[in-house]
């Protein structure tokens, strides 16, 4: 907008306006506290997030695992796909300043949380996940895990009334609850049509897919510690353990508990699991192999 | 000796204020009973450009209730829709639909061939003069003269033994009959005269306008001769249904928005006034809304009415809380007189949120769904509620949300009261008007047993907001109140309040809703403090919220500024300056340009 010229007596007589300023209003009572601590927004629950336990969302998980393994200080919001800048989660908002003071604040979308990590100097060691082998290995996790992952959950018919139902779809009113879940699980067989062109999934296949999948991971890593020999965790073995994790946790249905079955199949799998979750995620839940 | 009785119900035409002779611009029906032009309807737009209907006579436009007429006199039996004409000389001339030349009479013959002809205007505006004052008398004389016998009649005992009623071919007998039913029931009662007989008959053809299906009815009576000592009344109610499908499109105005909208009516579905009504629109701010809504009169009352809707909308609220929500619900509701109630179920989604929004939006983002019992109470007897220059008006609107077996994800009641007065000083044409409202969201605990949970924090969708140039004028839209970076946040508990002062312009005068206006106006905006999850201490909260209120001067602005009150909303260009404000409130110095329908 072009602005006009203010003649010097009009711009002193606005400037003396407002008469009287007093201190801002207080905020209501749901408004967060101000805190340096970095809030990571992911799928939880609120008692989940109180005690920083891993998070039942794979995308989630991995990068929550991945802040942990980095010795970065943080907290978990229990939260949704709407309050994300990107559409999905995870986000980071972090602060330095009080509200009062800048209203500036970073909010780090998941795909530029590995840059933050890095740049606020908690960097270790780690493999290079450029690399031809780790990311050959990834994108088997991302996408044959993953499919039978989104299938387990939200197209076995049991799985996805009483699991993803319950996790993602929760509101008072069943009405609501339903008509989310119907969204939810057009939304995932979408995802998984994808990779599964045709119009037909066939479980079998897809559950095999991800014993495949499986089995290589279980191959690569061996008698080793953490993946590729490395000294110290890294994205790769996050990225396993956000599906491991809650794949060893969820109480799937008898009859469609494939991917569970499948993981059990692994020792040193059952192994990886168990030294991340005893040594980042002492308060989680422990995977019951008797279930 | 009988007479016939031409019935304009309340409310089928606009008040006298809005029809300054100038405005009629056309006849239609006029009626001739022997020789006599007694006048008939006229159509005329009114200030909204609607074309309205009203009784007129000769000299220009009476308001009437209703027009004696001899029995006698021949009435058109139809009513036909009108041809409006504009003016076509400055003469003062009125251009008219002239009235069938089948129900002519000599003089009213005579009128038309004289207007037909074409003659200098000057002469034809002489002419029409001299025929208008004669029509005039004769039309006073005969009006009186009938005035008087029904004057002199008044305390004649009688009894109504039949009503006709025509032109009703869509509607029910039984909801008629229900109408007519108290008056029937009435006119057997001892003691009941023509004039209570008038009264009666008016009031059902009043009723029948009020259910929104008919055209103005119009009534007649003629005498059936005597029964028991008694007159016996004989009365027509003509009635013309309204076309049962209307499709309308159009633009409308809300505060601060503006919105195209296309509306799909059904009426008198099953013949008992009962109407289904679609509707689509698109906005500034909500930007897509649909709604699907059914009323019915119950018990074939035109003022109780039951009705269900169901919507959906998604509204912005990018501008002063970087999101948008969206609504998907449903209502029921009863409506009498001053008062609505009934219920509300709707599912909210805050979703759509900005670059920048702030953490508080983006903790409250996602579903939640409301369940509440809501009244409102309207009394308003203002002149106008777009400019008010005289009477009063108050307004209380309360909501009982989640509270025990309600459901729902929120539990709270609001209450919200609004009054306003307006008065003119002396007959200067300015006048003066004062509003002070306020509101309260008061937390209450959820659910029953087990469930139940202890009272919780407001979410941004409950919470008020308050400021903007049809609110709290000198602060920009919602910018009172407790803010989080870019965000208002809103607040629990809010008062507002404001004085206006009006004054015509010269050479325009005050019978233009046009005035300049100077007026002060303040307000307050809080949160509930300090109210967490699993604490259920609301009442020292509120309490506390409260006694924010008395520390210091509330937000105050002044300012001066032009209003002009057209029919559709209210403009107004002020320029204005905050006095007093919070840190981080938005102020608006300079001009303000403010639209609505709802100015405070």
């Amino acid at each position: 907008m072009a602005s006009l010229p203010i003649p010097q007596f009009l711009k002193t007589l606005f400037n003396s306006f407002p008469l009287l300023t007093y201190p801002a209003n207080p905020l209501p009572s749901r408004c967060p506290k101000f805190d340096t601590t970095p809030s990571l927004y992911v799928f939880t629950t609120p008692e989940d997030a109180d005690s920083g336990n891993p998070s039942f969302n794979p995308s989630c998980l991995k990068w929550q695992a991945y802040l942990k393994f980095n010795g970065v200080e943080f907290k978990t919001v229990p939260s949704n796909n709407h309050a994300s800048p990107t559409g999905a989660l995870p986000f980071m908002i972090s602060q330095q300043k009080p509200m009062s003071e800048s209203t500036e604040v970073a909010v780090v979308p998941s795909s530029k949380l590995a840059a933050w990590i890095e740049k606020h100097g908690y960097s270790l060691e780690v493999v290079d996940m450029e690399s031809a082998r780790p990311k050959a290995f990834l994108a088997l996790v991302n996408s044959q895990l993953r499919d039978a992952w989104l299938y387990a959950l939200y197209l076995e018919p049991n799985n996805s009334q009483d699991l993803a139902g319950e996790l993602y779809c929760g509101s008072s009113v069943s009405a609501v609850s339903s008509f989310l879940l119907r969204q939810t699980k057009a939304a995932a067989r979408q995802q998984v049509l994808q990779a599964h062109p045709g119009g037909v999934l066939d479980p079998r296949k897809i559950y095999a897919g991800a014993g495949d999948a499986l089995e290589a991971i279980s191959a690569i890593l061996g008698k080793d510690t953490w993946f590729f020999g490395s000294r110290d965790p890294g994205l790769f073995d996050a990225s396993v353990f956000a599906y491991t994790h809650p794949i060893l946790n969820l109480r799937w249905h008898s009859e469609e508990d494939a991917l569970f079955r499948a993981v059990m199949g692994h020792e040193n799998l059952l192994g990886h699991e168990r030294r991340i979750r005893v040594k980042f995620f002492p308060e989680a839940n422990t995977p019951d192999p008797n279930y | 000796m009988g007479y016939r009785i031409l019935c304009c119900p309340e409310g089928t035409g606009p008040s006298r204020e809005y029809l300054p002779p100038g405005h009629v611009t056309g006849l239609a029906n006029g009626q001739r009973y022997g020789s006599e032009f007694w006048g008939g309807f006229c159509v005329h737009r009114d200030p909204w450009g609607q074309l309205k209907w009203m009784p007129v006579d000769m000299t220009g436009i009476v308001n009437l209730d209703y027009m004696l007429v001899p029995a006698t006199a021949q009435v058109i039996p139809q009513y036909r829709p009108p041809v409006p004409q504009v003016r076509s000389s400055d003469t003062g001339a009125r251009a008219q639909t002239p009235p069938t030349s089948t129900s002519m009479g000599p003089v009213g013959q005579q009128v038309l061939d004289r207007l037909k002809r074409n003659v200098d205007p000057t002469v034809l505006s002489e002419r029409e003069v001299a025929i208008r004052k004669r029509a005039t008398k004769q039309y006073e004389k005969a009006q009186n003269r009938l005035k008087n016998l029904v004057d002199d009649n008044s305390t004649l005992p009688v009894t109504i033994s039949l009503v006709n009623i025509d032109g009703a071919r869509n509607t029910r007998t039984g909801f008629l009959r229900k109408v007519l039913q108290e008056t029937f029931a009435k006119s057997r009662e001892p003691g009941f005269t023509l004039e209570d007989a008038l009264r009666e008959l008016n009031r059902v053809c009043r009723t029948f306008y009020k259910f929104g299906i008919f055209h103005p009815p119009r009534l007649y009576i003629d005498l059936a001769g005597r029964e028991n000592g008694k007159t016996k009344l004989k009365a027509g109610i003509s009635l013309k249904e309204l076309s049962r499908f209307t499709l309308q499109t159009g633009t409308g105005m809300g505060n601060t928005e503006g919105s195209g909208y296309l509306s799909l009516t059904y009426r008198n579905m099953f013949g008992g006034a009962e109407s289904l009504n679609g509707y689509a629109s698109t906005g500034t701010r909500t930007r897509s809304a649909y709604e699907v809504n059914f009323q019915a009169p119950i018990n074939a009352n035109p003022d109780l009415i039951l009705e269900a809707s169901g919507y959906a909308s998604t509204r912005s609220h990018q501008y002063y809380s970087s999101h948008e929500e969206v609504l998907r619900g449903g209502k029921v509701g009863v409506k009498w007189g001053e008062h609505e109630t009934g219920y509300t179920g709707v599912w909210r989604q805050i979703t759509g949120l900005a670059e920048g929004a702030s953490r508080l939006v983006r903790d409250d983002a996602g579903d939640s769904v409301k369940s509440s019992l809501w009244h409102t109470f309207t009394r308003d007897r203002r002149d106008s509620h777009l400019l008010p220059t005289r009477g009063w008006m108050v307004k209380s609107e309360s909501e009982v949300a989640g509270w025990r077996g309600l459901g729902g994800d929120v539990a709270f009641w609001k209450n919200e009261m609004e009054t306003q007065v307006a008065a003119p000083l002396g007959t200067s044409g300015i006048s003066v008007s004062a509003g002070l409202r306020g509101g309260l969201l008061y937390p209450l605990s959820m659910g029953v047993g087990d469930n139940r949970k202890p009272p919780q924090p407001s979410r941004i969708n409950d919470r008020f907001q308050l400021g903007g140039p049809t609110d709290v004028r000198g602060f920009k839209e919602c910018g009172l109140g407790p803010r989080y970076g870019n965000d208002s946040v809103g607040g629990d508990v809010y008062m507002a309040g404001g004085a206006n002062i009006y004054f015509p312009l010269p050479k325009v005068g005050p019978e233009k809703p046009l005035r300049l206006q100077a007026f002060v106006n303040s307000g307050r905006l809080v949160g509930l403090q300090g109210l967490t999850e699993d604490d259920g201490n609301v009442n020292s909260r509120v309490a506390g919220a409260l006694r924010e209120f008395g520390k210091g001067v509330p937000s105050v602005a002044a300012g001066i500024g032009l209003v002009y009150a057209h029919p559709m909303a209210r403009f107004e260009l002020n320029f204005c300056l905050p006095l007093v404000k919070r840190s981080g409130e938005r102020g608006r110095k300079g001009l303000q340009f403010g639209i609505g329908i709802n100015f405070r």
